[in-house]
């Protein structure tokens, strides 16, 4: 989904893009310029699929009569920690709405288990390549990466219409409305008759 | 002379005499009602002027339960704010992120208490849903609360006799990740008389008591539900 945002090549190891582009993507959005840089971004894009605190946060939303309870007596006390979870269940709040009037999905059961994982394992696996392309990881650490990547998200997405609508669903929660554009790639990318996913289910 | 000319006074008389024959009908129906004892209905009240007079609550909160409903407002200094906030073009990502937007402030509003939700509902010009902006339960625990007197966008609109049916207002201020919000709450549903009516004084007065005895509840619903609104 992001190297299809990018244009960039869907099916190598290298993305296709110019060292400008590849520059402004690593260093201005990633704030990535070296390999340590590279390492801390893409483990923390895979760690954090493995937030138990989520967990919580999903079934406050879902238990809305409860949300208060659930969420206080089983979030750590921390005033900020507590907020950033706040903050979360607020944007569930506004963006699941939303989501199921666009038919990215049918309701929040449809999102519970496949999370936001495909919005972080997706973002990584591109990333990663682009760290490949300026010398900050090596190709043997790039399919190191990339191999635990799709183990990691196999946990959570078993189809590529899973893949599409978490990733849909992690960037909404990210940024908000205005995913039409991320929706059209999606489409394209499970329908598309020039795409590598056309006729393939599982991931 | 020209009987054209008492057309003039015999209006006036005959206004004047309308008047007077109202405003008798307004204080006999007036001593009819004992507002104490109809405070004793609030729960029947509620029902009743939800599913009568105001339907359109009850479909904006699609099932969502309602443990108290008032009138509302935006201070004219809100919408100022809000409106320099967007048109200024600043990123404010703590209006944005709740759905603030408040380009009107003259159209009807609600507040909707729901469990441990405040919802914030306010209308277009032919009444039919603009925003909803839903505050949750840590966003309240964190709002403050102060007496704000009478509605002053009606001040001078009516005389002084009929300021008895004027909305006295508490001003709610959410800290929206630092950017203080004021909101005002009615102490009564706003009451438009129905053309129908205009001759029916009992109804008339009968249907202010109501939106009052409704209204008035609702700050004190809240504050029960937060204490950190208990007004000094």
């Amino acid at each position: 989904m992001y190297a299809e945002q990018q244009a960039a090549y869907l099916n190598s190891y290298e993305t296709g893009l110019d060292k400008g582009t590849l520059k402004t993507i690593l260093e201005d959005y990633w704030e990535i310029f070296d390999k340590d840089d590279a390492i801390e971004v893409l483990s923390d894009l895979q760690n954090r699929n493995q937030d138990e605190y989520l967990d919580i946060v999903y079934n406050a939303f879902e238990d809305r009569e409860n949300y208060v309870a659930i969420l206080k007596s089983n979030l750590p006390d921390e005033e900020d920690v507590f907020k950033h979870y706040v903050e979360i269940y607020r944007k569930l709040s506004n963006v699941v709405p939303e989501l199921v009037e666009q038919n990215v999905f049918q309701d929040f059961s449809a999102i519970k288990n496949i999370r936001d994982t495909a919005w972080n394992y997706g973002r990584g696996a591109f990333l990663s390549r682009c760290c490949y392309e300026a010398g900050y990881i090596s190709e043997v650490e790039l399919i190191e990466y990339l191999q635990r990547s799709h183990t990691g998200l196999r946990n959570y997405c078993r189809t590529w219409k899973e893949y599409t609508t978490s990733y849909i669903f992690g960037r909404a929660i990210w940024g908000g409305s205005n995913n039409d554009g991320m929706i059209q790639i999606a489409d394209d990318l499970l329908n598309s008759e020039k795409s590598p996913l056309k006729n393939k289910i599982y991931l | 002379m020209n009987p054209i000319f008492l057309i003039p006074a015999v209006l006036v008389i005959a206004g004047m005499c309308f008047m007077i024959y109202m405003n008798k009908k307004h204080q006999s129906a007036k001593s009819q009602i004992d507002l104490d004892f109809e405070r004793n209905k609030y729960d029947v009240y509620k029902q009743e002027v939800l599913a009568q007079n105001f339907p359109q609550i009850k479909q904006w909160m699609k099932g969502k339960s309602i443990d108290a409903y008032t009138s509302a407002s935006v201070p004219q200094s809100t919408a100022n704010k809000v409106q320099g906030v967007i048109s200024d073009g600043i990123n404010n990502v703590a209006l944005s992120a709740i759905g603030v937007k408040l380009r009107r402030i003259e159209t009807e509003c609600f507040w909707v208490l729901s469990g441990s939700d405040l919802h914030f509902f306010s209308t277009n010009t032919v009444g039919e849903l603009d925003e909803h902006v839903v505050f949750d339960n840590f966003r309240m625990e964190e709002a403050t609360l102060r007496y704000g007197g009478i509605l002053k966008s009606q001040l001078g609109v009516y005389s002084k006799s009929s300021e008895e049916y004027l909305p006295k207002t508490h001003i709610i201020t959410f800290n929206i990740d630092g950017t203080l919000l004021s909101l005002e709450i009615h102490d009564r549903l706003n009451y438009v008389p129905d053309p129908t009516d205009i001759l029916n004084m009992n109804k008339q007065l009968m249907t202010r008591v109501k939106y009052q005895i409704v209204g008035e509840k609702f700050v004190k619903i809240l504050q029960d539900k937060f204490p950190n609104l208990q007004v000094a």
